[in-house]
């Protein structure tokens, strides 16, 4: 594999957690294809970017995500296309509410387009039992 | 030559109906279709990688579930495969009942699986699945 790609889809990692750090869910929405599709736990299938814009605007505002860190596991494919299996830690807290981590894993399928690498499917859970 | 994108998927397909609806007792034959470096992402505990951890997964499914349906009979919504011809993944909606400590649950939910070609074979290589219902 690429080194460069490794390097590249790193580089998106950072940016989608420094858009979600800031609360800019438009930021972050920029980073997926414009027909990404999340599969969050516990909810229906989020298509397309402006529906993933929603969705993090009601995660960072509901859910109150404060850090998301991202670390590839795993990356496989090859032309435009590479699937990563990774890590995460989330910080939460809600209005109101004491502080929570979350830590999990997700695989992202990564499409490359004129604009980069993007964030095509997206899907990740958490390693912790629900309380 | 060019991939025949639609051969491939309906490789895959045929690769779907094999692992989650033939075999789905027969845990060696499973394993048989999973590559060494295999990876599942399951809810609620922590990712099963490799081989020898996921057949013990596997095992274990067969012991708790009463009953598949949905999807596994019909195969996945979409699929998709990179036009490399050598990367694919899926995208798919599940319904498994579980044997639970006070009776039978029903889960729903939602799959991504990936495969790779190995030596000219697709193989699974990971999948991540998340419930949207419980009852």
């Amino acid at each position: 594999m690429s080194v460069d790609i490794r390097t590249e889809i790193e580089k998106a990692n950072v940016k989608l957690s420094e858009s979600l750090k800031k609360g800019d869910s438009a930021a972050a929405a920029s980073l997926y294809t414009r027909d990404a599709i999340l599969l969050p736990p516990n909810m229906g299938k989020v298509q397309g970017r402006e529906a993933v814009k929603e969705f993090w605007g009601g995660a960072i505002a509901q859910l109150g995500l404060k850090d998301a860190v991202l670390k590839v596991e795993e990356l496989t494919g090859s032309g435009d296309t590479y699937t990563e299996v990774g890590s995460y830690v989330m910080k939460l807290q809600a209005k109101g509410q004491e502080p929570t981590e979350d830590r999990g894993k997700y695989v992202v399928v990564w499409k490359h387009t004129d604009d980069g690498w993007k964030l095509h499917r997206d899907i990740w859970n958490s390693d912790l039992q629900p309380t | 030559m060019g991939v025949d994108i639609e051969k491939e998927k309906q490789m895959l397909k045929d690769l779907h109906i094999k692992m989650l609806v033939d075999h789905k007792t027969d845990v060696d034959e499973e394993m048989s279709y999973i590559a060494d470096d295999a990876i599942l992402v399951p809810p609620n505990m922590p990712a099963i990688t490799g081989t020898r951890a996921i057949r013990e997964a596997l095992n274990a499914m067969v012991q708790t579930e009463v009953e598949s349906l949905g999807d596994r009979s019909r195969g996945p919504d979409t699929i998709e495969v990179a036009t490399s011809g050598d990367i694919a993944y899926d995208i798919g909606r599940y319904v498994v009942v579980n044997r639970g400590p006070e009776g039978p649950v029903k889960q729903k939910g939602r799959y991504i699986t990936v495969y790779k070609k190995v030596d000219g074979q697709w193989k699974f290589v990971g999948q991540a699945w998340n419930d949207v219902a419980r009852a």
